[in-house]
């Protein structure tokens, strides 16, 4: 993995990086295209889908945010970032061609190796569509090298669904079935389904080798996992990716931790036998 | 490892000396507190004293630290660094392990630039302590200390026996090689091995460590945690004067120009209630129960099970500086069942 900076210099130094595009995904959640000013910076950054980056605002703070694009796709970095607080608001009262302050790739991101030759199903929540957006990027851009792809989303509201025009696409795509639903909705305007992302689960079947990647509000994990292992995915081929409070996102300040486990360092992205190990992870 | 010998009378002009080329830390007499200050020149250095106010660590990871200063369109730029040696003079056994643990914490993985830089800069002598009632580091292991100083004294009444850990604490005893005496005779080895065995009958609290981590891992459901922390004022006294708490929280201050600002450090405690909330309102430790068991497993359990030692060195301070009296050794051996839950806080 290509750091932005060699172990050896400061690693609380954030690099420049430039936003590029702006776009509004939900009323709270907008996409941030943004490019490393320094062109080898830009050239060399890689990362894995699932990774995230800690983003400043200058003058309010750094807030870690899933990395959103795919490495398959360099150039430009996406983030979808929700207002929720201090920062998240500083970074959305940018321009573009404003700065933002980039440290990272941090964590370990999803197994993408491991998931190769296997079938894979993606459970996303809300803004939980961020991380594994990138990985159904990913595995698009290499799709011969996995079995089936299944991605189950769901959101609120139509408004609070991201990436509502890209999914309409997707759907439509050979190799992928996804299913999106809303918690409820006018089913007039709604062509998809209403209910919660769990009970998409009656809807598909699962094969014998199939891992799953999820992301959703910290409250669904225990529901979703449940789902998941009744189909009879093994704990160990659940990979969640968990939120916690960051402040450095390299393993110092204590704050992300989870039992022996750091979020950010070990984590964000953990299988259900590393949450049954660690109680209170999920 | 090489042992010399200092004349107890010999001390003074030993740090004397050592302060004109080094800013020197002493452990300084304040009221009735010990705390770890700059010497300056006729201050009383506690030569005696049980334990400080604040750990070492506050000299190596400051209270409070400006990591960046930025300004719009310059990106960060570090504030100049801090230069010259350092000397810390007088750290306990249990200091020194605590360092140690640090160490693991800053210097592995990511390397962390400032702590490092503080680190390198600082020369440690280590010094000799008797227990009170609140010292645990025999349970420890942390009671005597191996590693990780340049000289360790031990003081035997007429003169301290002077333990040389590095080249850098070779330099400083050949370089005073006039207020020290090479021979270590009988008489004096005598002394130290009296020293040893009379101190390890002096301490009075106990903790029983063993399988400790194993216990607080199936102890992770009981009641007793909000028991306890019925008392518990969730103030973060015990994490700030803990030697090996490391937790902290960073943030950004604009300057009044509104371009340029600062990005800073500070000390944090998982005692206090937003520790682990993030976005949405969701807080993964809501309960002060689930806050104090979680200081005392990352003590006890997690940081073992990550380094194969507890991040408890027993020197006691939580205990003495807790407001509401808390006993944490008997707070963890009533979790082991040896004594009734009743005879806590
Ligand atoms: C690995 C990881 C990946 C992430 N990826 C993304 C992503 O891709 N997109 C995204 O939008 N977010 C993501 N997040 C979440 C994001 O980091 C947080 O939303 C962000 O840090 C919030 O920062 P803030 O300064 O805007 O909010 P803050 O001002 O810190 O407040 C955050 C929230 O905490 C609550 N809060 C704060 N203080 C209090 C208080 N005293 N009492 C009660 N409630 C309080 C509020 O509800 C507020 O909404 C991710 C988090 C992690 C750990
Ligand atoms: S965010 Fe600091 S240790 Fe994980």
């Amino acid at each position: 993995m290509s750091q932005l900076l060699a172990k050896t210099e400061n690693p609380y130094r954030p690099v420049r990086a430039k936003i590029v595009d702006l776009r509004d995904l939900t009323p709270e959640t907008r996409l941030f295209q943004v490019k490393l000013v320094d062109p080898k910076a830009a050239r060399d950054f890689d990362y894995r889908p699932g990774q995230f980056c800690q983003i400043s605002a200058l003058g309010t703070g750094e807030a870690p945010i899933s990395i959103s694009s795919s490495p398959t796709r360099p150039g430009l970095l996406e983030f979808c970032i929700r207002r929720v607080g201090r920062t998240t608001s500083a970074l959305h009262r940018l321009n573009p061609n404003d700065e933002v302050g980039i440290r990272g790739p941090y964590g370990n991101g999803f197994p993408v190796d491991y998931m190769e030759g296997k079938d894979v199903l993606i459970v996303a929540g809300g803004v939980g569509l961020a991380p594994v957006r990138s990985l159904l990027l990913y595995i698009l851009d290499n799709r011969d090298q996995f079995r089936s792809v299944t991605l189950l989303y769901g959101a609120r509201s139509l408004e609070d669904m991201l990436f509502r025009e890209e999914l309409k696409t997707l759907e439509r795509h050979p190799d992928l079935n996804i299913l999106l639903t809303l918690d409820s909705g006018d089913t007039r305007l709604w062509p998809f389904r209403t209910g919660l992302v769990t009970s998409l689960f009656e809807e598909i079947t699962v094969a014998p080798k199939t891992v799953a990647a999820v992301c959703v509000p910290p409250v669904a994990y225990k529901f979703v996992t449940k789902g998941l292992l009744d189909k009879g995915i093994s704990g160990e081929d659940i990979f969640m990716s968990l939120e916690r409070k960051m402040h450095c996102g390299i393993g110092k300040c204590g704050c992300c931790a989870v039992g022996s486990k750091y979020c950010c360092q070990d984590g964000p992205v953990f299988t259900y036998w590393d949450a049954l190990n660690l109680p209170d992870m999920i | 490892m090489k042992t010399v010998v200092l004349p107890r009378e010999n001390l003074e002009p030993f740090l004397g000396r050592i302060a004109r080329g080094h800013d020197l830390i002493v452990p300084k007499k304040t009221g009735n507190d010990v705390v770890f200050d700059y010497y300056q020149e006729g201050c009383q250095i506690a030569l005696e004293y049980r334990r400080t106010l604040l750990p070492p660590k506050k000299f190596f990871l400051p209270p409070e630290e400006v990591l960046f200063r930025y300004k719009k369109g310059q990106g960060f730029t570090e504030p100049e660094p801090e230069v010259g040696r350092r000397v810390f003079f007088g750290l306990h056994p249990c200091d020194i392990h605590a360092l140690k643990r640090l160490d693991y914490v800053f210097l592995e993985g990511y390397v962390d630039t400032y702590y490092r830089r503080r680190r390198e800069r600082t020369l440690i002598i280590g010094l000799s302590c008797l227990p009170d009632d609140k010292c645990f580091c025999h349970s420890m292991g942390t009671d005597l200390v191996s590693d990780g100083f340049d000289l360790f004294f031990t003081d035997l009444g007429e003169v301290y026996l002077v333990e040389v850990g590095s080249t850098s604490g070779n330099d400083l005893v050949l370089t005073h090689r006039d207020l020290v005496s090479e021979v270590v005779d009988e008489a004096i080895l005598k002394e130290y091995k009296t020293f040893i065995s009379t101190r390890s009958d002096l301490f009075v609290q106990t903790l029983d460590t063993s399988g400790l981590s194993k216990i607080l891992t199936l102890e992770w459901e009981s009641p007793f945690w909000e028991k306890v922390a019925q008392d518990c004022l969730a103030c973060g006294r015990c994490s700030m004067s803990c030697p090996t708490c490391y937790c902290f929280s960073i943030y950004d201050q604009v300057n009044l120009d509104s371009i340029s600002g600062e990005r800073s450090r500070s000390w944090t405690s998982c005692l206090y209630k937003d520790y682990a909330l993030v976005a949405g309102g969701h807080n993964f430790r809501p309960s002060r129960g689930a806050r104090l068991r979680q200081r005392l497993m990352h003590k006890h359990k997690d940081f073992f099970e990550q380094q194969g030692v507890s991040a408890c060195v027993g020197c006691g301070r939580c205990q003495a500086n807790c407001p509401a009296g808390i006993d944490f050794c008997q707070v963890l051996t009533s979790l082991r069942g040896d004594i009734s839950e009743s005879a806590v806080g």
